[in-house]
């Protein structure tokens, strides 16, 4: 496990959205855009129990995401533990706390509510922080 | 290609940075930011000939970007080759890299630079594409 500096937890803090990959069977990468939660240590993500990203997460814990910031960004790797039991689950929304909800214009429609799929928590452990601007 | 429409192009035109994702060896993805400079078929990425993305992709051509604005996404798959011939990475920086560059400089100056920074290029042609709005 990668300790996050103090700058590193408070870039995390300020931000909430990040381009989360996983590895697929065969090797290609797969990414989607979510929110995370960081709490000093861990990363809380989340999704549906049959995406693509659980199943690939199923087969190959190693993933990446990156939290974009104008033309510099923070990179974490890491290996991920997929939580699907709902006592577990409720222990780290205690831990993690609610998260913050998605800004919407002023005046826009409330969106509608998320396909009733079984969810499941993505427990990241990190193991290597990088902050960089684009280049390279 | 398949399921372009002109919406994803404008958005592909109207942006010019993603994040890059390569397979390492372990299948385990690699994640780079990086700029790209769109024709309407190709993306072109300049990087350097060492860098890990570089060396991934010649292992594993399939890759993924992703092109994100505040709550819009779009996700591209699609296959990637490096092109190393120094005539083909000037041309490609002269003719279609230099549009997104930050910094002036004559062909020469580019020239010296790409051999200096042991530049290459990234093309990657789009497989499909996935727009999204997170809600």
């Amino acid at each position: 496990m990668a300790d996050a500096t103090p700058e590193v937890t408070q870039f995390l803090r300020e931000h909430r959205l990040c381009v989360f990959a996983t590895g697929r069977k065969d090797g290609s990468p797969q990414q989607s855009y979510i929110g995370y939660q960081f709490d000093g240590k861990q990363f809380l993500l989340g999704g549906q129990a049959m995406s693509f990203k659980m199943r690939n997460l199923r087969r190959n814990p190693g993933c990446s995401l990156v939290v974009p910031d104008g033309r510099g960004f923070l990179l974490v790797y890491g290996t991920a533990q997929l939580i699907e039991d709902e006592a577990e689950m409720a222990q780290l929304l205690e831990r993690f706390g609610p998260r913050a909800a998605p800004p919407r214009p002023e005046g826009a429609p409330a969106p509608p509510p998320r396909p009733m799929g079984k969810r499941v928590a993505i427990l990241m452990t990190p193991t290597k922080f990088m902050a960089d601007r684009i280049g390279g | 290609m398949s399921n372009l429409d002109a919406s994803i192009l404008d958005y592909l035109r109207g942006h010019r940075t993603g994040v890059l994702a390569t397979s390492k060896k372990s299948g385990a993805p690699q994640l780079t930011l990086i700029a790209y400079q769109f024709d309407g078929t190709t993306l072109a990425i300049s990087t350097r000939a060492p860098t890990q993305k570089a060396k991934n992709i010649s292992v594993r051509p399939e890759v993924s970007l992703a092109v994100i604005d505040g709550s819009k996404q779009l996700i591209i798959y699609g296959a990637a080759r490096i092109v190393r011939n120094p005539a083909e990475v000037l041309h490609l920086h002269r003719e279609r890299i230099r549009q997104i560059a930050l910094r002036k400089e004559t062909d020469a100056e580019l020239e010296a630079r790409l051999k200096r920074e042991d530049r290459v290029v990234i093309l990657l042609t789009p497989r499909s594409f996935y727009p999204a709005t997170l809600s």
